[in-house]
């Protein structure tokens, strides 16, 4: 388990924003095929941390190492071309578009090019879109029907599931499941199994720890810009959201300086 | 309550039915296209005699054909949120220009004067293709502000708004620049093409020709081509856009190009109908350009519309205007009719909006 080498590693990040230490050296490792929970309460450093890997911000200090070679991440196009993707919380889709739109959207397939005017391949592009719905298992009659038109829980799978269209190794959830509905939570977290059964890794940011309990293998738990846990999810649901209510508050320290030195 | 049971009734049905139809019937455009052949029917039943002879028809056209051109460009704009207000004082400035080059050479234009001397003979094609490039032009100043500064395009191009139709005047001191009856430019915006022969031969202007050449290519943009799908994405979602990687601001500018464009091309047009470059023409122009692509289903938020919407909308206009006129309809009357049209078409869109939802 600890030979393999992990898909994104961040060694010691630290970021100031004017006087707020947003992050005060954090590591974070993700290995192939496995969901990290990411939990902590408001302003501990989750986005901050998240929109270091996904290139929105340059850390002041740390490394980046992906698949244990350092990487240069500037912005977020260098991110994405070493398959690192994020989902957004306020699912970033366009709702006048169609699905299969959505799915391609800012990487359409041009079947030739007229100058600047470049042709879209609409057919290859549907043909794409309904075999990405297809196998994961995304319940969508048409790729054809406008986003609009679709469930918060369906949207919210498009979200996730055109982010996996281009070879994405390392996908970013940030809440994934706020603002939806049960069964519609049910669904993306079985997109969330599917996508790690098919060796992805993911970063799940959550309020909801049940939902870090049921799909998470692994939890890190963040305080005013610090690691104060990092496990594995094993126990019992009751004991473990004590636990991590523990950490989020500060009752409990895995890091804390003192503790290395009892 | 019962009455609006039925109409919501009818329209589930109706949805129904048409998700289960051939395209055509599916498109957003097919309640337009039934109004708009509704109008004719109409017109026709009371003025056969003249409704569908071919000189009204090619006035039809031609109010459709100045109309539809800005729309589309408007239309453009609109999709991916934004609004220009500029076209109607565009078409003016234009005008003028266009008149100023052919009659008095690129020497008497105030840039020009410097550089090239007092007057200089100059071609037709020459200044066309300056007076369109200046259009561009004011339109990438239009989009630099909006993507750059941050100001809202209604402000930005209400500058260009009173600007254009200042410079106007003041280049002609407020006198139009009258085009010789001989001058070969006329052709362009008075010139038709016949189809058919003796009296019922169909006449198209040569406006309405550059109205279909326009709106096939801009159709074919949107359509067709990445630059028309971030368009509809920029306007549907501008934060979903930029984090799929489109270029928002390079999309915005071209919306605005293109409209400026458009402003530029109907300003020459106009200048060769009325054989005189006039700063007072194309009054309020851009609130009847605006009014033709909402009329069409474009919708005022961003994100939707299409070119056959916008142009049914100007034919809607058009055919209303002129049938007003043939039924001796009072012209002030006139424009109240078309006022409530607007009203009832934009009333009509929210709901049926608000219904989806």
């Amino acid at each position: 388990m600890t030979e393999r080498t992990p898909l994104v590693e961040i060694r010691n990040a630290k970021k100031r924003f004017g006087a707020v230490q947003a992050l005060r050296g954090v590591d974070l490792a993700v290995y192939p095929g496995e969901v990290l929970g990411l939990v902590g309460d408001n302003a501990a450093g989750k986005s901050t941390l998240m929109k270091v890997i996904s290139g929105a911000y340059i850390p002041d200090e740390g490394e980046i190492l992906i698949n244990g070679k350092k990487a240069h991440i500037a912005n977020p196009e260098d991110s994405r071309r070493l398959g690192i993707e994020m989902v957004y919380q306020d699912f970033a889709l366009a709702n006048n578009l169609d699905v299969a739109a959505n799915v391609f959207l800012g990487r359409e397939m041009v079947r030739w090019s007229l100058g600047p005017l470049k042709i879209m391949n609409k057919r290859a592009m549907e043909a794409g879109a309904r075999d990405l719905i297809d196998n994961l298992k995304i319940d969508i009659d048409s790729v054809r029907l406008k986003v609009e038109n679709l469930s918060g829980g369906q949207r919210q799978a498009v979200a996730i599931g055109r982010v996996t269209a281009f070879n994405a190794k390392v996908i970013i959830m940030d809440e994934p499941t706020a603002a939806l509905s049960v069964a519609a939570i049910g669904k993306v977290l079985d997109l969330i199994r599917e996508l790690k059964a098919q060796g992805c890794a993911i970063i799940l940011i959550s309020h909801r720890l049940e939902d870090v309990y049921e799909v998470g293998d692994r939890i890190i738990v963040l305080r005013q810009g610090r690691k104060v846990a990092d496990r594995p999810i094993g126990e019992d649901i009751h004991q473990f959201r004590e636990e991590i209510v523990a950490y989020m508050v500060g009752a409990k320290d895995d890091f804390s300086p003192e503790a290395a030195t009892v | 309550m019962d009455i609006q049971n039925a109409v919501t009734d009818t329209s589930t049905m109706l949805s129904r039915v048409r998700s289960r139809s051939p395209g055509f019937l599916r498109a957003r455009e097919l309640p337009i296209a039934i109004v708009f052949l509704a109008l004719c029917l109409f017109f026709w039943k009371e003025k056969p005699d003249v409704f569908l002879r071919p000189a009204n028809l090619a006035i039809i056209m031609r109010f459709v054909a100045t109309f539809g051109l800005l729309a589309i460009g408007e239309l453009l704009v609109i999709i991916t949120g934004g609004i220009d207000l500029s076209v109607g004082s565009m078409t003016a400035l234009t005008g003028v220009l266009v008149a100023t080059l052919i009659m008095k050479g690129f020497g008497a234009v105030p840039p020009f004067d410097a550089l090239l001397g007092d007057t200089s003979p100059i071609a037709i094609l020459p200044a066309i293709i300056v007076v369109l490039f200046f259009g561009g032009l004011v339109g990438l100043w239009h989009g630099l502000f909006v993507t750059k500064l941050h100001i809202p395009p209604f402000i930005i191009t209400l500058g260009t708004w009173l600007m254009a139709r200042g410079a106007a005047a003041y280049i002609t001191r407020g006198y139009p620049i009258v085009f010789p009856s001989d001058s070969a430019f006329l052709n362009l915006g008075q010139g038709k093409v016949t189809l058919g022969e003796g009296a019922n031969a169909l006449q198209i202007p040569n406006m309405f020709i550059v109205l279909v050449v326009a709106a096939v290519v801009v159709a074919f943009i949107l359509n067709a081509t990445t630059l028309g799908r971030h368009i509809y994405a920029v306007g549907g979602n501008t934060e979903a856009a930029r984090v799929s990687g489109i270029n928002v601001d390079r999309v915005r500018m071209f919306s605005f190009v293109a409209s400026g464009m458009m402003g530029a091309l109907v300003g020459i047009l106009l200048a060769s109908r009325l054989g005189q470059g006039t700063p007072t023409v194309g009054t309020a122009y851009e609130l009847w350009a605006i009014a033709a692509t909402v009329i069409g289903g474009t919708s005022l938020f961003g994100g939707e519309g299409t070119v056959l919407g916008v142009i049914l909308g100007a034919a809607i206009m058009g055919v209303m205007q002129n049938g007003m006129v043939l039924l001796n309809v009072s012209s002030y009357l006139q424009e109240i009719v078309l006022g409530v049209v607007l009203v009832i078409a934009v009333t009509w869109d929210m709901w049926r909006r608000h219904r989806q939802t």
